[in-house]
């Protein structure tokens, strides 16, 4: 007797193929979370420094010592991510010199604020260049992403922990755009310019204002 | 009343101050809000200042109605467990005004937590629970560490702190493995597990006799009786307990925290406590320190745990001790085995050895040196002895000859009195240093 066509085995599923054992163990989905937010935080700052150096020939006096540390700094802050926050530890009786040289420098890098160190050196870069609002403005949106991509890494939160955020960033984002198409029609001299560098400097004042600890 | 660092424990919350601060976050929204204005004044082109608003606007989302104390309580899933073992330290919060929190542990020595921090779940009424695993590394009573929770605003940008210690945890060594005990050839009249040379109502066979008028019917080994002509009786074994006693000492702590002299004795002690009680022997502890603490041999599971109990309340003493030979009678019975651990480093100790020894008292000494003059990092000096916490210093390769004979000596002279000295390295069972003895009862010589 044949079998009938419900008999016959059909085409089968194609299995999937499992994650080693090994690996599954040692990576825990929150070590991956802080991994790839640390890795995007690295590749927004690389974007940010190379986006804000080009064309370095344009650039003016002094470009060239503000990329470098503006490199660096962006370099030291995706080690530091990748660092992450551990425990300083006391050093053990006959540990070797390397290793609590080692340790030395770890402290010394959790130490400095190497994200706003970059943001500064970053700033100062593209303000070196002529102006060019739409560059400009791309930048403002890259570095708005790095910041927050800096703090979903420290924290090692999940994107969605932003959702609270989000709409003061999008109107943010939407007075970006509107700054960048004012810069771009061209703000001839005058009452309205004079305005609008008063409104600057009282935004300003509010913004160190909200900087002193409560 | 509020507390910077409450010593918060079991029952309802107390009120813990919150200390607030700008967070890192905030930081650097500051920092990308006054460095684009600043350039936008500086350069006179307004985009700068667009870069700097989604920064401000962020930070406008800055609240004022921040919780400046919360209730809190924090407490340990187990107050006691073995090296090596997992607790958690469990935290209620209340009072918490809608901030979401993180739970983090700043931990003592020897005490690793599974994660660097954990988020809670908020029940309906308001209540946020933690908790976050750990596991203890090293046996002793000894502080968790400080519970931190760590509270943020809903745009991140303020960050608050409360502070509670968390309860003393007793952290058991962990028993190493002894499957077969050291079982003597002399033991009391005790009723036990451990067949004596002596004829008893075991089930332990010991052999054939004639028959006596008076024994019972049902041992009469037929076989026997048809060969001999006459009626033969089987023979069983008597079934005796023994009397332990552990010497655990306390005096000379020596090797790397974790695994040192110490560390071992009182693991091998946890371990072959486990064993003579599983056996239903009666097993006392001396602990040998700056002031001689003990307990008397019982049997049963409450026995472990107060012997455990005097391990954690016996910290190790450095220094001369008091006198083995004043021990009361209770502590010391005639007749006990006594199982010594110990580095072998107290001169004062050794003498006591010698002196029950030489009283009649049978010994095993399980030597738990693990440690030496060591070589420094470039493997050409080597450093002296070092306790835990205690700098190293040189010593000259003569001197490290002349202290490893000095050990060989010690050990050889225990030896020629009578008393075994068998090493244990804290890595192996028990079971294969004390295999020799344990393989047939201990003769007694007294």
């Amino acid at each position: 007797m044949t079998p009938g066509p419900a008999m016959t085995p059909g085409p089968q599923p194609r299995q999937r193929q499992a994650r080693p054992a090994w690996l599954a163990a040692r990576i825990s989905p929150g070590l991956r979370l802080r991994a790839a937010t640390s890795a995007a935080a690295g590749l927004l700052a690389a974007a940010s420094v190379a986006w804000a150096a080009i064309p370095m020939h344009s650039a003016g006096a002094g470009s060239r010592p503000v990329l470098t540390i503006a490199i660096g700094c962006a370099a030291l802050g995706a080690v530091r991510l990748a660092a992450g926050e551990g425990q300083a530890g006391d050093p053990a009786p006959f540990e070797p010199w390397i290793i609590r040289a080692g340790r030395e420098v770890l402290a010394l890098l959790r130490l400095v604020p190497w994200a706003e160190a970059t943001v500064v050196a970053v700033l100062a870069l593209e303000a070196l260049h002529g102006a060019r609002a739409w560059h400009t403005g791309l930048l403002g949106a890259a570095l708005l992403a790095y910041l927050l991509a800096v703090h979903l890494a420290e924290t090692g939160q999940r994107p969605a922990s932003l959702r609270g955020q989000l709409p003061l960033a999008a109107a943010g984002l939407g007075l970006l755009v509107l700054a960048v198409g004012s810069a771009a029609i061209g703000a001839p001299a005058g009452p309205a310019a004079g305005w609008f560098r008063s409104l600057a400097a009282i935004a300003a004042v509010a913004a160190a204002a909200l900087a002193v600890p409560v | 009343m509020m507390n910077e660092q409450a010593p918060v424990t079991a029952g309802e919350p107390l009120p813990v101050r919150v200390s607030w601060r700008l967070s890192r976050h905030g930081r650097r929204l500051i920092t990308l809000a006054l460095a684009g204005l600043l350039l936008a004044v500086v350069t006179r082109r307004p985009e700068f200042a667009g870069v700097a608003a989604p920064a401000v606007l962020l930070l406008a989302g800055w609240r004022r109605d921040r919780p400046q104390a919360i209730g809190l309580r924090v407490a340990l899933s187990s107050a006691s467990i073995t090296e090596g073992e997992q607790a958690s330290v469990i935290a209620e919060a209340t009072g918490l005004a809608g901030h979401a929190g993180r739970l983090r542990l700043q931990p003592a020595d020897f005490v690793t937590p599974a994660w660097p921090s954990v988020a809670g779940t908020v029940t309906a009424d308001g209540t946020a629970r933690y908790r976050l695993p750990f596991r203890a590394e090293r046996w002793g009573r000894r502080p968790v560490g400080t519970a931190e929770l760590i509270l943020t605003d809903r745009l991140h940008l303020a960050e608050g702190r409360a502070r509670a210690w968390i309860p003393q945890l007793a952290c058991y060594p962990a028993p190493a493995t002894l499957d077969r005990p050291v079982v003597l050839s002399a033991l009391p009249s005790r009723l036990g597990e451990h067949p004596a040379r002596a004829a008893g109502e075991g089930i332990e066979f010991a052999g054939v006799r004639a028959f006596v008028p008076g024994d019972r019917q049902r041992r009469v080994n037929w076989p026997a009786t048809t060969r001999r002509g006459s009626l033969q009786l089987n023979t069983f074994s008597a079934e005796r307990a023994q009397n332990v006693v552990l010497i655990v000492d306390a005096s000379t702590d020596v090797g790397e925290p974790g695994a040192s002299s110490l560390d071992l004795a009182v693991r091998a002690a946890a371990g072959i406590a486990r064993c003579y009680l599983t056996a239903r022997d009666r097993i006392g502890l001396v602990i040998y320190g700056g002031h001689p603490a003990w307990v008397s041999p019982a049997t049963g599971r409450r026995q472990f745990h107060r012997m455990a109990d005097l391990t954690l309340a016996s910290p190790a003493a450095h220094g001369r001790a008091g006198a083995l030979t004043r021990l009361p009678r209770a502590a010391l019975p005639a007749g006990a085995l006594v199982l010594v651990l110990s580095p072998l480093l107290q001169p004062a100790l050794i003498e006591a050895l010698r002196d029950l020894r030489e009283r009649g008292c049978t010994m095993l000494i399980i030597d738990v040196l693990n440690t030496g003059p060591q070589r420094d990092a470039g493997g050409r000096r080597p450093l002296l002895l070092r306790g835990p916490g205690s700098r190293a210093a040189v010593v000259s390769p003569l001197a490290q000859r002349v202290w490893t004979m000095e050990q060989q000596a010690i050990r050889f002279s225990l030896r020629e009195l009578g008393i075994p000295v068998v090493h244990w390295d804290g890595q192996q069972a028990l079971d294969q240093p004390l295999a020799p003895y344990a393989r047939r009862v201990m003769v007694v010589r007294r």
